[in-house]
């Protein structure tokens, strides 16, 4: 049984009266205890998508999709206080910044009283005996005096293992994290993964990594989405997708990796995809990526449809790179 | 906590140090005689003799100034021949207890109005909350006390038209304020109470109204900056109830932007007050004031102005208590 299943979700926002899709046809599907990685430009609608997911877009946003399973229930059959109280339950997320993610005006303690207490686990002493494990399994080393903290006396981090910890009470089956690592320095960057995927190990729960940073889904990711204009290109597995983009944009986005050591070669300029992701005003007529692909042909004009690919995965072009060779 | 203690009471000194020193310039400066009202206890003879001639040294006469008023004594009023410091003690309750009343009025349904349009920004209820706090922050209050008085007290005949009390009940002064001095007096039961909020409504509503449509606005736009913000979006997330969220985690962030409002407009209350207190012939110190403006009773109006502005500077310390109580950032920061 998959964990999530999305069938044809849609995302529409309403600029002067027109309705302009953020997502578009979305399909996704993951299976229990996945590491999936979605990449994608800024603005493909990757954030999105995990709000979506999550019940928490802004009421300007119009949601409508065939079926959203999440851990064997509909989502889309709830109403909005039955799914996000389902969503406590199920499913949790980290966001970009940590600083934002925690409530400055509560000390540490306090905000992880609260989620413990909703997960049914009260008592004064027994709440701060979880919290210190709870710090603990984040590798805080004083979680005594952290408890005792607000955020803002906290290094970004630090913040962000707080922001870990209080997301792994209750054991969720999901955790989405949407740019985990994007605004911390490099090497806190490094443990903090390190953390999450140590969680993943002890609570067996699936993980959406959403990024732009393909060398971190190398390492840490079974499948790959690559999302653009809010439409699903490619969904493979990772060792198909780095070795075999049959995606024009995942071959864009894997020769934009700057070459490190003897594999750079000295005085080539680092390739980048021409042109900007289109705006939601004016979306392309056609495949999306049309006007910047430079495989494009007359074809392109009617817009394609995702489909499976043997031994690959799933490819939204008329003219997948490799389809000729393996044929 | 105890540096911002110290620098905060150091504050306090000054500005008041500060305002005494402004009276003092003004009453110094056009009336020449003017401050023996607050020496010679007789204010019939300040023509005569001032006690303050020219002859002494400015900062002399300024800290005679200073002495007489930490002792409380500020003259006598021309008019009347009371002593002003029980004066005050006379009026300023009833002033207060408007006031008050007032704030919590334009503060809770402030409140739950700006949550409302927040919540629903940009929907019908949005609109219709904008407008109205539009029309309400824009109307001249003693048109619009009019148009109350005319409605509620003289067409429908639901509220009563001045004053604090009905002439029927005799209550004791206590406190001073009505709304417990009615309760503590047995004698008439609950009538006193019910009759002194039904005289409270029309006064509350003319003097709230400006604050309640501020507050609101200021409100609506700092929660809806809060309520876009990643850790309200995991308290959703992380199933707490919607309630809590609102009223505990989005509105405790919003609410320093709603302070600094609340501030602006308790200025705002106490100028109303002169004009809410003579409409509705409300005993208070505005319309003392307003009085003695209109008789030249300038011992009066000194006394007046030190009191209501020595409020002002109490009240400040007091938020700036509470932003600090609400932003624990604001607790250890040393530049306060």
């Amino acid at each position: 049984m998959s964990l999530l299943h999305i069938e044809n979700l849609n995302v529409s926002l309403k600029i002067q009266n027109n309705d302009a899709l953020i997502l578009e046809q979305f399909s996704l599907r993951m299976a229990e205890n996945e590491r999936l990685g979605l990449v994608g430009e800024s603005g493909s609608g990757k954030s999105t998508l995990a709000l979506a997911i999550m019940g928490l877009l802004s009421n300007n946003m119009k949601l409508t999709a065939d079926y959203m399973n999440l851990d064997g229930e509909d989502l889309m059959k709830m109403s909005l206080e039955d799914r996000r109280y389902y969503i406590s339950t199920k499913a949790s997320i980290i966001f970009q910044d940590p600083s934002a993610s925690l409530n400055p005006c509560f000390k540490i303690s306090e905000q992880i009283n609260e989620i413990l207490s909703l997960h049914e686990i009260r008592g004064k002493k027994l709440m701060h005996q979880k919290a210190i494990e709870l710090l603990d399994a984040v590798a805080i080393r004083h979680p005594e005096n952290v408890l005792k903290m607000f955020p803002y006396q906290l290094s970004g981090g630090m913040n962000q293992r707080v922001a870990i910890a209080i997301s792994m009470i209750g054991n969720p089956k999901l955790l989405i994290a949407d740019e985990p690592t994007t605004s911390l320095d490099v090497t806190i960057q490094a443990q903090i993964l390190k953390l999450l995927f140590e969680q993943k190990q002890t609570s067996q729960m699936g993980i959406i990594l959403i990024t732009h940073d393909f060398p971190l889904l190398a390492e840490n990711t079974d499948k790959i989405g690559v999302i653009y204009s809010g439409q699903m290109m490619e969904h493979a597995s990772t060792q198909n997708i780095l070795n075999h983009p049959h995606h024009p944009y995942s071959k864009a986005l894997l020769d934009s990796i700057p070459q490190m050591g003897q594999r750079h070669n000295k005085g080539s300029r680092l390739y980048a995809l021409s042109g900007q992701i289109p705006s939601l005003e004016n979306i392309p007529v056609g495949c999306r990526l049309g006007p910047r692909c430079n495989k494009a042909v007359k074809l392109c004009v009617n817009p394609p449809l995702l489909k499976s690919i043997e031994n690959h995965g799933k490819v939204r072009c008329h003219s997948p790179l490799y389809e000729k060779k393996e044929q | 906590m105890f540096r911002i203690f110290i620098r905060q009471i150091l504050n306090l000194t000054s500005s008041l140090l500060l305002l005494c020193f402004f009276t003092f310039v003004l009453c110094d400066y056009f009336f020449p005689n003017g401050l023996s009202f607050i020496v010679s206890s007789d204010p019939l003879r300040i023509s005569e003799s001032g006690f303050f001639s020219q002859s002494i040294h400015f900062f002399s006469r300024f800290f005679e100034y200073l002495n007489k008023l930490l002792t409380g004594q500020l003259g006598l009023s021309i008019s009347r021949g009371n002593n002003i410091s029980d004066e005050i003690i006379n009026y300023l309750p009833a002033s207060m207890e408007l006031a008050i009343v007032t704030l919590v009025f334009s503060l809770s349904f402030g409140l739950w109005l700006g949550i409302i349009a927040a919540k629903h920004k940009n929907k019908w209820q949005d609109k219709l909350i904008l407008s109205a706090t539009l029309i309400g922050y824009s109307l001249p209050i003693f048109w619009w006390a009019m148009l109350l008085v005319l409605f509620f007290s003289l067409w429908l005949g639901v509220t009563p038209v001045a004053s604090r009390i009905g002439f029927e009940y005799d209550i004791d002064v206590v406190t001073g304020f009505l709304l417990i001095d009615s309760l503590l007096s047995p004698r008439y039961a609950l009538d006193a109470f019910v009759s002194v909020i039904q005289h409270m409504i029309l006064p509350v509503i003319v003097l709230g109204t400006i604050p309640l449509a501020a507050i609101t606005r200021v409100t609506r736009s700092s929660m809806i900056k809060t309520l876009g913000e990643d850790y309200i979006n995991n308290a959703i997330v992380r199933g707490i109830s919607d309630f809590s969220v609102t009223w505990k985690h989005a509105l405790r962030n919003a609410f320093s932007p709603i302070l600094t409002s609340l501030s602006l407009q308790i200025s705002s209350i106490i100028t109303g007050a002169i004009i809410t207190e003579s409409i509705f012939a409300w005993p208070g110190a505005g319309k003392w004031l307003l009085e003695a403006v209109y008789r030249r009773d300038f011992p009066v109006i000194h006394g007046g102005l030190l009191i209501t502005a020595s409020i002002v500077i109490f009240i400040y310390l007091a938020l700036d208590y509470i932003s600090m109580w609400l932003n624990p950032k604001l607790r250890d920061k040393s530049n306060l």
